[in-house]
């Protein structure tokens, strides 16, 4: 606005010049004489709501205050100097009297609390055959001097010493000597190993290369797959085969565990698992002990793969399709060409499903789009937004068979759209296109 | 000032370049001027120039003597009112502390002394009370680690690389391509036409060699100043041969060219090994056992308490006029960064203010003495008196 004012361009684009003049004169009255404009304007463009400083009171205002002050240069002393020094500082004396009290900042001498002991105490209790009574007392003095900070205590004491050491040795001798004097347990007493093992793992952590570092990471993060193709791979079979009625947690766990142990050994993917499966104890299935498997037992390898990135309930409803089919969960006669035939449909039900699943997703959007452009103006995106989903919907529709519409009806929760489109033949023939490219 | 009493105490800074004094309680000290004795030989009227490199001779030669009073007498005050406080070097021995007491008390008659270290002033400085101090000066760049205002003896570092190095490099540099830097007194320029100037030689007699050596360092220094910038990366011959020259223009007129000079002599402070290859200066002997920035601060680190290890990291301060070579904060925190293990945070802290990093030990020193809790901590000279001066050794730790 104010750049605007200055350039002497028009404020509004649109409306006429003729505002345009009374407008500048407005903004120029309503600025105080005396004030720059970019001063005024720091404080909104506004006139203060509360008077600040007036003029008249600063020149009236002289000598009308019943105290006189003045300040003087006097030397002062300190309580918390042992000797008498005197330095000098400036001082507010009000009506000829200078402060009295000590000096304002000897209230903040605070230092720790020592405990001192006399040489019968250090007789009785206080003996130790890895410190020496000079040492101790040499120990005892730095604490006073440097207020128990044992880092510097331990950098500048003569003999050589860990702050460990030090640290243990004050604890234990105030402990003794406080149990001695008046007799309550207290807090827990200094942990020295635990210490020095905390210490020692910190200063591992802090020195190790970069180099170290990054194998350290590559390690862990082979480790997170091989454990999480594990428990996939784990997963799924429990899940599976009808042979074992074992699914619980515990030997999943226990079967974890034993694979992070050997993960150093261990680089393979979910495929072709079967060598852990054979390590594994826990599972009772005592065929897979005697690495015996069943014929079947890779193809499970390979329906498992598949699965893996489907989910619990999806596999439900797979098996669910299959059995509404009349196909059997695992093919009466486990041949190649059956065995591809099996995978094959179950990976096309898979599709199914997954597409299914997104149509319900976009009707309920849809859905919901309707409901609300009630109450907005139609605008093309909207518009183009139904077309994709009608358009997406087309080609899910006309991929099933007739003998499917009915179940297609039941697992879908929204209201069909699709039961009047026919599945013409050449309509069908691209989702065939589509599915045959799957395979 | 809510902590602030100030008892009009006198901060006093001898580096080994400059000595900087000036009064408590002010943001720059009034008096900066070289640590260079010039002393006139009765026999004949000549003037040597002595420069105090050594810490020793701070305070063991009548040099320091001299250049104490002089300092005093610059700032016009009779050492007898105001109590001293005296920065000393973070790896000052006890004797020579004992030494600088006896000399205050005795000779100029102070009320109270501190004696406080380099690193511990430059931390208060900046605010923190721990913290790794890197202070690269004129003679000699220092590595202490200070903890809760104290300094950790054990880890302090130093390496004879620092300001006045570099500028010897630059000089010899210089040297070997030919040019001659005449020192400032030795030329007058006359302005024969507007804008013109024509150099007219003089000929001074009885000029030293010591004071011509250091008027043309202090062309060289002025030249490294103005012109040097620490490489990003380790400097390399064949990387930097095409590097666009920079010209300077020299006092007597000639310009000179500077290319990869530029980036090598600051790259000296991170690679020492780089100084055998300024021709003129192999003889520099301790190159072989002086590391590079970087590895003193890791080790200086490395040989603290594994505690305050990471708070070390996280606090590294610059200080010292060679800490405001340009890109040296930048280089630094890079190089550390890659060495340091990475659960620490490495964090490079430098104030913006070249001044203040030139003088970040006397402004410390001057917060320090314009404390209100500080004024219980001065060694007074009824204390020195009663207990000898072996106490100055309790009472400034």
């Amino acid at each position: 606005m104010d750049a605007k004012d200055i350039l002497g361009l028009p404020k509004n684009p649109f409306p006429a010049t003729q505002e345009k003049k009374p407008r500048p004169q407005k903004e120029t009255q309503r600025k105080p004489d005396g004030v720059h404009r970019e001063v005024y304007a720091l404080t909104g463009g506004m006139a203060p709501l509360m008077p600040t400083i007036e003029v008249s009171h600063l020149k009236k205002r002289q000598n009308t205050e019943k105290e006189k002050i003045s300040w003087q240069w006097l030397p002062f002393t300190s309580s918390a100097r042992t000797d008498n020094l005197q330095l000098y500082h400036w001082v507010r004396v009000v009506n000829g009297v200078p402060p009295t009290g000590d000096y304002s900042f000897a209230k903040y001498n605070k230092s720790v609390d020592v405990v001192k002991y006399t040489d019968e105490e250090y007789k009785k209790h206080l003996t130790d055959p890895m410190w020496s009574r000079e040492e101790t007392d040499q120990l005892f003095d730095f604490c006073e001097r440097f207020d128990l900070r044992f880092i510097i205590i331990a950098d500048r004491f003569p003999y050589p010493r860990t702050v460990e050491e030090l640290k243990s040795r004050y604890y234990a001798v105030t402990r003794a000597l406080l149990l001695s004097r008046a007799p309550s347990p207290g807090d827990e007493p200094y942990n020295m190993t635990h210490e020095v093992e905390r210490k020692r793992a910190l200063s591992v952590v802090l020195s190790q290369t970069k180099q170290q570092e990054q194998r350290d990471a590559e390690i862990l993060a082979e480790a997170k797959q091989i454990m999480e193709s594990r428990m996939a791979s784990k997963s799924t079979e429990d899940v599976e085969l009808p042979v074992n009625q074992i699914g619980n947690e515990g030997s999943e766990a226990t079967a974890h565990a034993e694979s992070i142990s050997l993960l150093n050994t261990n680089h393979l993917s979910s495929s072709t698992a079967a060598p852990p499966t054979a390590e594994c104890t826990s599972t009772p299935a005592s065929l897979r002990m005697l690495r015996v498997y069943l014929r079947t037992h890779a193809l499970e390898q390979m329906v498992q793969a598949a699965n893996s990135s489907a989910g619990l309930r999806t596999i439900k409803r797979v098996d669910q399709t299959l059995q509404d089919l009349g196909v059997h969960l695992k093919p009466k006669v486990p041949t190649k060409s059956v065995c591809a035939e099996h995978l094959e449909l179950r990976k096309e039900i898979l599709t199914l499903l997954n597409l299914q699943k997104q149509l319900q997703n976009r009707e309920a959007e849809a859905s919901v789009n309707r409901d609300n452009s009630y109450a907005e103006t139609p605008s093309t995106p909207k518009r183009s937004y139904r077309g994709d989903v009608e358009r997406s919907l087309v080609p899910d529709s006309a991929g099933f068979g007739g003998d499917r519409v009915g179940k297609r009806d039941h697992k879908r929760k929204a209201p069909g759209r699709f039961t009047d489109a026919p599945p013409s033949p050449p309509q069908s023939k691209r989702p065939r296109k589509l599915k045959s490219s799957d395979g | 000032m809510y902590g602030g009493d100030e008892v009009s105490a006198i901060v006093l800074d001898l580096g080994s370049y400059t000595c900087k004094a000036g009064y408590a309680g002010e943001d720059a000290p009034k008096a900066v001027f070289p640590s260079v004795v010039g002393s006139i030989y009765q026999a004949g009227a000549t003037d040597e120039v002595k420069h105090e490199k050594d810490s020793d001779s701070m305070y063991d030669s009548e040099n320091a003597d001299k250049t104490k009073t002089r300092k005093l007498e610059r700032l016009l005050i009779d050492p007898k009112e105001h109590p001293m406080l005296l920065a000393e070097p973070s790896f000052n021995t006890p004797q020579q502390r004992e030494k600088a007491a006896e000399l205050m008390f005795e000779s100029y008659k102070v009320p109270a002394l501190f004696l406080a270290k380099n690193a511990v002033l430059t931390s208060f400085a900046s605010g923190r009370a721990t913290s790794l101090v890197v202070d690269s000066g004129g003679g000699s760049t220092t590595i202490a680690a200070v903890h809760d205002g104290y300094v950790l003896q054990k880890a302090v570092s130093t390496s004879p690389i620092g300001g006045e190095f570099l500028t010897d490099c630059m000089m010899k540099s210089l040297e070997s391509k030919g040019v001659m830097i005449k020192p400032r007194y030795s030329f007058k320029r006359k302005e024969i036409r507007p804008g013109e100037f024509q150099t007219v030689d003089l000929d001074i007699p009885n000029t030293t060699e010591s004071y011509k050596l250091y008027s043309q360092r202090a062309v060289a220094s002025d030249i490294k100043e103005s012109v040097c910038r620490v490489p990003d990366t380790a400097f390399e011959e064949s990387a930097y041969a095409n590097v666009p020259m920079t010209p300077y223009e020299l006092p007597d007129g000639q310009t000179i060219e500077i290319g990869a000079d530029r980036f090598k002599i600051p790259d000296v402070l991170f690679n020492p090994s780089l100084v055998q290859t300024i021709p003129g200066m192999e003889s520099f002997a301790g190159s072989a056992s002086v590391s590079g920035l970087p590895q003193m601060v890791i080790e200086s680190i490395n040989r603290c308490d594994a505690d305050i290890k990471r708070e070390l990291f996280s606090s590294i301060l610059l200080a010292g006029g060679t800490a405001s070579m340009l890109q040296l904060k930048e280089r630094l925190e890079k190089e550390l960064m890659e060495e340091a293990p990475q659960a620490a945070r490495v964090k490079v802290l430098a104030s913006g203010n070249s001044i203040e990093r030139r003088f970040s030990v006397w402004i410390g020193g001057s917060i320090l003495a314009s404390l209100g809790s500080f004024q219980q901590l001065w060694f007074s000279k009824a204390e020195y008196e009663e207990h000898g001066v072996s106490n100055i050794q309790r009472k400034c730790p």
